[in-house]
Protein backbone atom coordinates (compact mmCIF):
# COMPACT_ATOMS: atom_id res chain seq x y z
CA UNK A 1 0.00 0.00 0.00
CA UNK A 2 1.18 3.52 -0.75
CA UNK A 3 1.74 5.96 2.08
CA UNK A 4 1.33 9.74 2.16
CA UNK A 5 2.83 11.76 5.01
CA UNK A 6 1.23 15.21 5.34
CA UNK A 7 2.80 17.82 7.61
CA UNK A 8 0.15 19.92 9.30
CA UNK A 9 1.06 23.28 10.85
CA UNK A 10 -2.46 24.32 11.97
CA UNK A 11 -2.51 27.43 9.78
CA UNK A 12 -4.99 28.96 7.30
CA UNK A 13 -3.60 26.45 4.85
CA UNK A 14 -4.72 23.37 6.80
CA UNK A 15 -8.12 22.92 5.04
CA UNK A 16 -6.35 23.06 1.67
CA UNK A 17 -3.72 20.55 2.81
CA UNK A 18 -6.44 18.17 4.01
CA UNK A 19 -8.33 18.61 0.74
CA UNK A 20 -5.24 17.76 -1.35
CA UNK A 21 -4.29 14.90 0.98
CA UNK A 22 -7.74 13.38 0.54
CA UNK A 23 -7.53 13.80 -3.22
CA UNK A 24 -4.08 12.23 -3.60
CA UNK A 25 -4.83 9.45 -1.09
CA UNK A 26 -7.80 8.45 -3.22
CA UNK A 27 -5.97 8.48 -6.55
CA UNK A 28 -2.88 6.71 -5.17
CA UNK A 29 -4.91 4.36 -2.96
CA UNK A 30 -2.69 5.42 -0.09
CA UNK A 31 -2.91 5.39 3.68
CA UNK A 32 -2.35 8.80 5.30
CA UNK A 33 -0.12 9.85 8.17
CA UNK A 34 -0.97 13.32 9.45
CA UNK A 35 2.18 14.54 11.16
CA UNK A 36 2.58 17.59 13.34
CA UNK A 37 5.95 18.82 14.41
CA UNK A 38 6.26 20.46 17.78
CA UNK A 39 9.71 22.06 18.04
CA UNK A 40 11.65 21.92 21.32
CA UNK A 41 10.34 24.57 23.68
CA UNK A 42 12.11 27.91 23.82
CA UNK A 43 14.38 28.63 26.75
CA UNK A 44 15.24 32.01 28.28
CA UNK A 45 18.43 33.14 29.97
CA UNK A 46 17.64 34.87 33.24
CA UNK A 47 18.71 35.38 36.81
CA UNK A 48 17.97 31.75 37.52
CA UNK A 49 20.11 30.55 34.60
CA UNK A 50 18.61 28.93 31.53
CA UNK A 51 14.97 28.14 32.17
CA UNK A 52 12.13 27.01 29.89
CA UNK A 53 9.69 29.78 28.94
CA UNK A 54 6.70 27.66 29.84
CA UNK A 55 6.10 25.41 32.81
CA UNK A 56 6.04 21.68 32.30
CA UNK A 57 2.31 21.75 32.95
CA UNK A 58 1.68 24.42 30.30
CA UNK A 59 3.82 22.52 27.85
CA UNK A 60 1.89 19.29 28.45
CA UNK A 61 -1.41 21.15 27.93
CA UNK A 62 -0.13 22.44 24.59
CA UNK A 63 0.98 18.96 23.53
CA UNK A 64 -2.39 17.46 24.50
CA UNK A 65 -4.39 20.16 22.71
CA UNK A 66 -2.28 19.79 19.56
CA UNK A 67 -2.66 16.02 19.68
CA UNK A 68 -6.44 16.35 19.89
CA UNK A 69 -6.63 18.71 16.92
CA UNK A 70 -4.50 16.32 14.91
CA UNK A 71 -6.73 13.36 15.83
CA UNK A 72 -9.80 15.33 14.75
CA UNK A 73 -8.28 15.92 11.32
CA UNK A 74 -7.39 12.22 10.99
CA UNK A 75 -10.93 11.26 12.03
CA UNK A 76 -12.32 13.51 9.33
CA UNK A 77 -10.30 11.63 6.70
CA UNK A 78 -11.32 8.28 8.16
CA UNK A 79 -14.97 9.30 7.86
CA UNK A 80 -14.31 9.94 4.14
CA UNK A 81 -13.34 6.28 3.82
CA UNK A 82 -9.57 6.74 3.98
CA UNK A 83 -7.11 5.11 6.37
CA UNK A 84 -5.54 7.95 8.34
CA UNK A 85 -3.42 8.11 11.49
CA UNK A 86 -2.09 11.03 13.49
CA UNK A 87 1.56 11.28 14.49
CA UNK A 88 2.71 13.96 16.86
CA UNK A 89 6.44 14.66 16.70
CA UNK A 90 7.29 16.31 20.02
CA UNK A 91 10.60 18.19 20.45
CA UNK A 92 11.23 17.47 16.81
CA UNK A 93 13.16 19.10 13.99
CA UNK A 94 13.64 18.50 10.27
CA UNK A 95 15.67 15.32 10.92
CA UNK A 96 12.92 13.84 13.07
CA UNK A 97 10.44 14.69 10.30
CA UNK A 98 12.59 12.95 7.68
CA UNK A 99 13.08 9.92 9.95
CA UNK A 100 9.32 9.68 10.27
CA UNK A 101 8.91 9.75 6.46
CA UNK A 102 11.56 7.03 6.13
CA UNK A 103 9.94 4.90 8.84
CA UNK A 104 6.57 5.06 7.07
CA UNK A 105 8.31 4.50 3.70
CA UNK A 106 6.44 7.52 2.34
CA UNK A 107 5.68 7.55 -1.39
CA UNK A 108 4.59 11.17 -1.19
CA UNK A 109 5.09 13.98 1.31
CA UNK A 110 2.59 16.87 1.34
CA UNK A 111 3.49 20.27 2.82
CA UNK A 112 2.12 23.76 2.66
CA UNK A 113 3.96 26.63 1.06
CA UNK A 114 4.22 29.47 3.53
CA UNK A 115 5.40 32.65 1.90
CA UNK A 116 7.59 33.99 4.62
CA UNK A 117 9.75 36.97 3.81
CA UNK A 118 13.51 36.83 3.20
CA UNK A 119 14.36 37.97 6.74
CA UNK A 120 12.27 35.20 8.30
CA UNK A 121 13.83 32.61 6.00
CA UNK A 122 17.36 33.87 6.71
CA UNK A 123 16.99 33.47 10.47
CA UNK A 124 14.47 30.74 10.99
CA UNK A 125 14.86 28.89 7.71
CA UNK A 126 12.03 27.32 5.84
CA UNK A 127 10.90 23.85 6.88
CA UNK A 128 9.59 23.30 3.38
CA UNK A 129 12.92 24.17 1.74
CA UNK A 130 14.88 21.92 4.07
CA UNK A 131 12.44 19.12 3.38
CA UNK A 132 12.74 19.61 -0.38
CA UNK A 133 16.52 19.41 -0.14
CA UNK A 134 16.60 16.20 1.87
CA UNK A 135 13.50 14.24 0.89
CA UNK A 136 13.91 10.93 -0.91
CA UNK A 137 10.42 10.85 -2.38
CA UNK A 138 8.36 13.43 -4.30
CA UNK A 139 7.01 16.34 -2.25
CA UNK A 140 3.71 18.00 -3.11
CA UNK A 141 3.76 21.69 -2.18
CA UNK A 142 0.31 23.20 -1.68
CA UNK A 143 0.07 26.97 -2.17
CA UNK A 144 -1.85 29.38 0.00
CA UNK A 145 -3.67 31.05 -2.85
CA UNK A 146 -6.83 29.53 -4.28
CA UNK A 147 -6.54 26.49 -6.52
CA UNK A 148 -8.79 26.82 -9.55
CA UNK B 1 -9.72 17.05 -19.52
CA UNK B 2 -7.30 17.25 -16.58
CA UNK B 3 -3.85 18.56 -17.40
CA UNK B 4 -0.43 18.10 -15.84
CA UNK B 5 2.35 20.49 -16.83
CA UNK B 6 5.86 19.03 -16.36
CA UNK B 7 8.86 21.34 -16.62
CA UNK B 8 11.88 19.43 -17.96
CA UNK B 9 15.48 20.58 -18.13
CA UNK B 10 17.35 17.45 -19.32
CA UNK B 11 19.26 17.03 -16.07
CA UNK B 12 19.84 13.78 -14.19
CA UNK B 13 16.43 14.18 -12.59
CA UNK B 14 14.66 13.95 -15.99
CA UNK B 15 14.15 10.17 -15.95
CA UNK B 16 12.51 10.45 -12.52
CA UNK B 17 10.37 13.37 -13.70
CA UNK B 18 9.08 11.34 -16.64
CA UNK B 19 8.45 8.33 -14.38
CA UNK B 20 6.44 10.41 -11.87
CA UNK B 21 4.62 12.25 -14.68
CA UNK B 22 3.50 8.88 -16.07
CA UNK B 23 2.37 7.75 -12.62
CA UNK B 24 0.28 10.84 -11.88
CA UNK B 25 -1.07 11.20 -15.44
CA UNK B 26 -2.41 7.65 -15.21
CA UNK B 27 -3.75 8.09 -11.67
CA UNK B 28 -5.47 11.41 -12.49
CA UNK B 29 -6.45 10.47 -16.05
CA UNK B 30 -4.68 13.62 -17.24
CA UNK B 31 -3.11 14.73 -20.43
CA UNK B 32 0.49 15.97 -20.11
CA UNK B 33 2.18 19.10 -21.44
CA UNK B 34 5.97 18.74 -21.40
CA UNK B 35 7.47 22.21 -21.21
CA UNK B 36 11.08 23.20 -21.74
CA UNK B 37 12.08 26.78 -21.05
CA UNK B 38 14.99 28.07 -23.17
CA UNK B 39 16.17 31.30 -21.61
CA UNK B 40 17.27 34.42 -23.49
CA UNK B 41 20.85 33.68 -22.45
CA UNK B 42 22.70 33.04 -25.76
CA UNK B 43 24.63 30.26 -24.02
CA UNK B 44 21.41 28.59 -22.81
CA UNK B 45 21.69 25.55 -25.09
CA UNK B 46 25.48 25.31 -25.16
CA UNK B 47 26.88 22.37 -23.23
CA UNK B 48 30.58 23.19 -23.21
CA UNK B 49 31.29 26.03 -20.80
CA UNK B 50 34.28 27.36 -22.78
CA UNK B 51 32.43 27.61 -26.10
CA UNK B 52 31.91 30.83 -28.01
CA UNK B 53 28.49 32.43 -28.30
CA UNK B 54 26.71 30.53 -31.10
CA UNK B 55 25.80 32.25 -34.36
CA UNK B 56 22.17 32.72 -35.38
CA UNK B 57 22.37 29.61 -37.52
CA UNK B 58 24.03 27.57 -34.78
CA UNK B 59 21.35 28.72 -32.35
CA UNK B 60 18.62 27.57 -34.75
CA UNK B 61 20.33 24.17 -34.95
CA UNK B 62 20.62 23.98 -31.16
CA UNK B 63 16.93 24.84 -30.80
CA UNK B 64 16.00 22.16 -33.33
CA UNK B 65 18.09 19.57 -31.46
CA UNK B 66 16.52 20.70 -28.20
CA UNK B 67 13.04 20.29 -29.65
CA UNK B 68 13.95 16.80 -30.86
CA UNK B 69 15.13 15.91 -27.36
CA UNK B 70 11.86 17.18 -25.87
CA UNK B 71 9.87 15.19 -28.43
CA UNK B 72 11.81 12.03 -27.59
CA UNK B 73 10.77 12.43 -23.94
CA UNK B 74 7.15 12.87 -25.08
CA UNK B 75 7.49 9.65 -27.11
CA UNK B 76 8.37 7.78 -23.91
CA UNK B 77 5.01 8.84 -22.43
CA UNK B 78 3.06 8.19 -25.62
CA UNK B 79 4.51 4.66 -25.65
CA UNK B 80 2.89 3.95 -22.27
CA UNK B 81 -0.48 5.33 -23.33
CA UNK B 82 -0.27 8.87 -21.96
CA UNK B 83 -1.72 11.70 -24.05
CA UNK B 84 1.12 14.24 -24.34
CA UNK B 85 2.00 17.50 -26.07
CA UNK B 86 5.29 19.43 -26.04
CA UNK B 87 5.96 23.15 -25.72
CA UNK B 88 9.41 24.63 -26.30
CA UNK B 89 9.29 28.13 -24.82
CA UNK B 90 12.08 30.10 -26.51
CA UNK B 91 13.49 33.29 -24.92
CA UNK B 92 11.24 32.59 -21.98
CA UNK B 93 11.42 32.46 -18.20
CA UNK B 94 9.55 30.79 -15.36
CA UNK B 95 6.78 33.40 -15.67
CA UNK B 96 6.09 32.20 -19.22
CA UNK B 97 6.07 28.58 -18.07
CA UNK B 98 3.55 29.42 -15.34
CA UNK B 99 1.44 31.36 -17.86
CA UNK B 100 1.43 28.19 -19.97
CA UNK B 101 0.21 26.15 -17.02
CA UNK B 102 -2.50 28.77 -16.32
CA UNK B 103 -3.51 28.57 -19.98
CA UNK B 104 -3.99 24.80 -19.68
CA UNK B 105 -5.67 25.25 -16.31
CA UNK B 106 -3.18 22.67 -15.03
CA UNK B 107 -4.23 20.86 -11.88
CA UNK B 108 -0.65 19.85 -11.16
CA UNK B 109 2.80 21.16 -12.04
CA UNK B 110 5.72 18.74 -11.80
CA UNK B 111 9.31 19.98 -11.42
CA UNK B 112 12.64 18.45 -10.47
CA UNK B 113 14.59 19.39 -7.37
CA UNK B 114 18.29 20.03 -7.81
CA UNK B 115 20.45 20.00 -4.79
CA UNK B 116 22.60 22.99 -5.64
CA UNK B 117 24.82 24.61 -3.03
CA UNK B 118 24.01 27.81 -1.18
CA UNK B 119 26.23 29.90 -3.48
CA UNK B 120 24.53 28.63 -6.60
CA UNK B 121 21.10 29.34 -5.18
CA UNK B 122 22.19 32.79 -4.04
CA UNK B 123 23.34 33.85 -7.51
CA UNK B 124 21.28 31.82 -9.93
CA UNK B 125 18.21 31.27 -7.80
CA UNK B 126 16.32 28.06 -7.74
CA UNK B 127 13.76 27.40 -10.47
CA UNK B 128 11.98 25.09 -8.07
CA UNK B 129 11.45 27.76 -5.43
CA UNK B 130 10.43 30.31 -8.09
CA UNK B 131 7.75 27.91 -9.31
CA UNK B 132 6.56 27.18 -5.78
CA UNK B 133 6.35 30.88 -4.93
CA UNK B 134 4.37 31.82 -8.02
CA UNK B 135 2.19 28.80 -8.73
CA UNK B 136 -1.50 28.98 -7.85
CA UNK B 137 -1.94 25.21 -7.77
CA UNK B 138 -0.11 22.29 -6.18
CA UNK B 139 3.47 21.63 -7.30
CA UNK B 140 5.02 18.16 -7.16
CA UNK B 141 8.77 18.37 -6.55
CA UNK B 142 10.69 15.27 -7.63
CA UNK B 143 14.06 14.72 -5.94
CA UNK B 144 17.20 13.83 -7.84
CA UNK B 145 18.14 11.32 -5.13
CA UNK B 146 16.76 7.82 -5.61
CA UNK B 147 13.35 7.12 -4.12
CA UNK B 148 13.24 4.40 -1.51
Amino acid sequence: MNTIVTFIAFSDLTPRLIEQTERFAKILDAQVILAHLLPPEPFVMGMAGVVPMTSQEQRQKLIDADGERLMELADRLNREGLTAQAEQLVNADIDTALESCARWKADLIIVGSHHHNALYNAFVGSFREKLLKAAHCPVLVVPEIAVQ
Amino acid sequence: MNTIVTLVDYSDVTAKLIEQTERYAKALGSQVILVHVVSRDPMALVNEPASQIPSEEQRRELLAADFKHLSSLADLLTAVGVNVEVRQLVDADIGKALAESEHWNAELIIVGSHHHGVLYNWFVGSVTSDVIKAASGPVLVVPATPAK
